[in-house]
């Protein structure tokens, strides 16, 4: 397949489920999956290819979800010995907690990235209330998980759409970038602490033992962080976030307090991920405009966004000193942009 | 006095079990725009205000506004203002057929207090006629949503706009200031695009309000709050950073040299639980405007119209900061004017000074009072 060819089918499966925005020369460096059968599989021809797990995720659904499989954007839900590897999570969500969070006037975002970052691979949406079917998927998604989804019956059609868009996408292999490294302990305490890091896009990865490529390793227990300190989840992030420092954090988020960022690459090339956990008026009208900032110089290459406009791309891309800033336009739940290194 | 002084002034001030004044917040401001020559704010007439006064130009039982009123103390107070005969002539000061003119309202709780649509009509027909095309008149707020309540688009000709952040150009990530407050993670607020790619100049229509945590909003604040995003993470639980991040926003360029005039609208007012208040009990009727480039001098004029009625109302000072009134629930608040939301901070119009935003000294204002 040519590049120009790439470029061709990119476009049409833009068209047809969202905006798949090629920004580079060498596209096929970027996208390294077969877009013929992506479009193949999107008119419902063929299945969705196979993938290995940790390139692409799996989508299963509940009997719920019939008709999407009728439409094979995802398996039947497994059952017996397969179905107990899955692990029940909650729903993604938003809480808002003026009462309680008055502070930022931040609401509360359930994730399940600190769950995923903590290794869990398979995961069961057991429970999904209407509206969250499609933030779930695009959740799994992007920590590259496989899920089962139960959804509500009036989120079918969102959910297939969702499900089109993101086996449309290409999920280029990159290890999980982050400012530190999280000795976990296993411990209830240790769970409420990545949650607050993954909520306040502190970029994060579990180490088994310090790692001195990064910036900062959080160990309970060490006079760094006492045990005492994480009694408080939300100091405990603050204090992190301190030791860090915001000119050093690998991505900065404006414009939102809704928005939780995953961030893989190598060093030469980046795929940011962008979940919005904004509440149903976002999540069916999107998610306003947000302003990006990134350490390193790079360019973008690629943008794919569920729900935004055809022609939609990323605009205002600077480079102010040695970091890399960039608007994402109004999208729905999900955004992803590639990023080279310039 | 400067900065530094104004803190240690007012840390002295006596405030039983007050929250200590905080030392200023490390503000990072980015912009690549230079000052005008002359800057727009405190502009051509600093430590000047003209306020016009005029017993019929609202109905207190009706709110309906008497627009011949209106008419004439804009004249009366943009003549007196410049010393012309002839209101053309003050306006032709201040604008002309090259300028594309943001109109910034305050639409904060309307369709209760807000900038009166017969005003903006009035300001409006005034840029139209020193040759401001109305194309090139934008009527606008940062948020979407309350700036469409009072129906501006059905008092002006057509071609004027009424725009926000949501509706046109967004924000310039370009300008902006950040600072981190309360530990939140956003830590900055852009400036309105509008105002950065498409305006030559700013009308700054503010109201007569109350404010739970900036004590009144006036000149500044609308410009401040009003044309920048991301700005209510300054308020934390009972503490509020209005003091020093109202001035600092509105010191910012290019909003400070193209807010060339201030016409603070006060036909009507919110006396407690401003600046969205739509409560009846709240509202009152000071029935004038003042007119002025420098919007320290008639936000120092708007404290003493604020606070005596207040006082006439039997209502704490917005100066009070015994933590003895203050309650974290907004219904508290609302339900009672003896109840603070946040401990106020009306220093930020002396503070604003400091900056060079204006003249705070009452013995330095030319103040001219006029009844039409």
């Amino acid at each position: 397949m040519t590049r120009r060819t790439v470029v061709l089918i990119a476009g049409i499966a833009t068209l047809t489920c969202g905006a798949l925005v090629v920004t580079t020369a060498d596209a096929d460096k970027w996208l390294r999956f077969d877009l013929t059968d992506r479009a193949r599989a999107l008119d419902g021809q063929v299945p969705a290819p196979p993938r290995s797990a940790h390139e692409r995720p799996r989508f299963y659904l509940s009997s719920a979800g019939s008709t999407l499989i009728q439409k094979r954007l995802a398996a039947p839900q497994p059952t017996g010995a397969e179905a107990a590897g899955f692990e029940q999570v909650p729903p993604p969500r938003i809480e808002f907690r003026p009462d309680v969070s008055q502070a930022t006037t931040a609401p509360w975002i359930d994730s399940n990235g600190a769950r995923f970052q903590r290794g869990l691979k398979k995961a069961h949406y057991a429970k999904l209330p209407a509206g969250s079917a499609p933030l779930a998927a695009a959740e799994a998604y992007t920590y590259g998980v496989d899920a089962i989804l139960n959804p509500d019956p009036s989120d079918l059609d969102a959910l297939g759409s969702m499900l089109q868009f993101l086996n449309a996408q290409s999920r280029p292999p990159l290890p999980v970038m982050a400012n530190v490294g999280v000795v976990d302990d296993g411990s209830a305490q240790m769970g409420e602490i990545l949650n607050l890091l993954t909520r306040r896009n502190l970029l994060y990865r579990v180490v088994a033992a310090p790692d001195r490529t990064l910036n900062l390793t959080v160990q309970l227990g060490t006079a760094e962080f006492p045990k005492e300190a994480a009694a408080d989840p939300y100091a405990f992030a603050a204090r992190v976030r301190a030791k860090i420092g915001d000119d050093n954090r690998l991505i900065r988020l404006y414009g939102t307090s809704t928005v939780v960022a995953h961030l893989t690459g190598d060093g030469t090339r980046l795929r940011l991920y962008l979940l919005s956990y904004g509440g149903r008026g976002r999540q069916q009208r999107g998610q306003p405009s947000i302003r990006v900032r990134v350490v390193g110089r790079y360019e973008p290459v690629a943008f794919a966004a569920y729900g935004t406009e055809a022609d939609a791309k990323l605009t205002d891309v600077d480079n102010p000193g040695k970091t890399t800033e960039f608007s994402v336009p109004s999208f729905v739940t999900i955004a992803m942009v590639d990023l080279r290194a310039r | 006095m400067d900065r530094r002084e104004f803190l240690a002034a007012v840390a002295a001030m006596p405030a039983l079990n007050a929250l200590q004044v905080r030392p200023v917040p490390n503000y990072r401001i980015v912009t690549k725009y230079k000052p005008a020559p002359v800057s727009g704010m405190p502009g051509r007439y600093p430590g000047r205000v003209v306020t016009v006064h005029s017993p019929r130009c609202i109905d207190e039982v009706t709110e309906k506004v008497d627009v011949p009123a209106v008419q004439e103390m804009i004249a009366q107070g943009m003549t007196t203002l410049t010393g012309d005969k002839d209101a053309r002539d003050s306006w032709a000061r201040f604008f002309d057929a090259d300028d594309f003119v943001g109109i910034k309202v305050n639409a904060s709780g309307a369709t209760g207090a807000m900038s009166m649509p017969e005003v903006v009509a009035e300001i409006t027909r005034n840029l139209l006629v020193v040759g401001v095309k109305p194309t090139n008149i934008v009527i606008h707020e940062r948020g979407g949503g309350q700036i469409l309540l009072p129906r501006y688009d059905q008092y002006v000709p057509a071609g004027v706009r009424v725009e926000s952040a949501n509706t046109w150009l967004g924000y310039d990530p370009g300008v902006y200031v950040e600072v981190d407050f309360f530990g939140e993670d956003d830590t900055r607020s852009y400036l309105l695009r509008m105002i950065t790619e498409q305006f030559t100049k700013i009308i700054n229509v503010p109201n007569m309000k109350d404010h739970g945590a900036s004590g009144v909003t006036g000149c500044l604040k609308n410009v401040a709050y009003g044309e920048f995003g991301n700005v209510a993470r300054s308020h934390n639980k009972a503490q509020t950073e209005t003091l020093t991040f109202i001035g600092t926003l509105a010191a910012v360029e290019p909003l400070r040299s193209r807010t060339v005039l201030n016409i603070m609208d006060g036909l009507r007012g919110v006396w407690h639980a401003g600046p969205f208040s739509r409560d009846k009990k709240y509202r009152f009727y000071p029935k004038q405007m003042k007119f002025g480039t420098d919007p320290v001098a008639i936000d120092r004029f708007l404290l003493d119209v604020i606070d005596n009625k207040r006082k006439q109302e039997g209502a704490i000072s917005v100066w009070e900061r015994d933590m003895k009134y203050f309650s974290a629930k907004l219904a508290d608040w609302e339900a009672n004017p003896n109840v603070n939301r946040f401990i106020r901070e009306p220093g930020h119009i002396e503070y604003a000074s400091t900056l060079g935003l204006g003249v705070y000294d009452t013995h330095k204002i030319k103040h001219t009072e006029i009844t039409v």
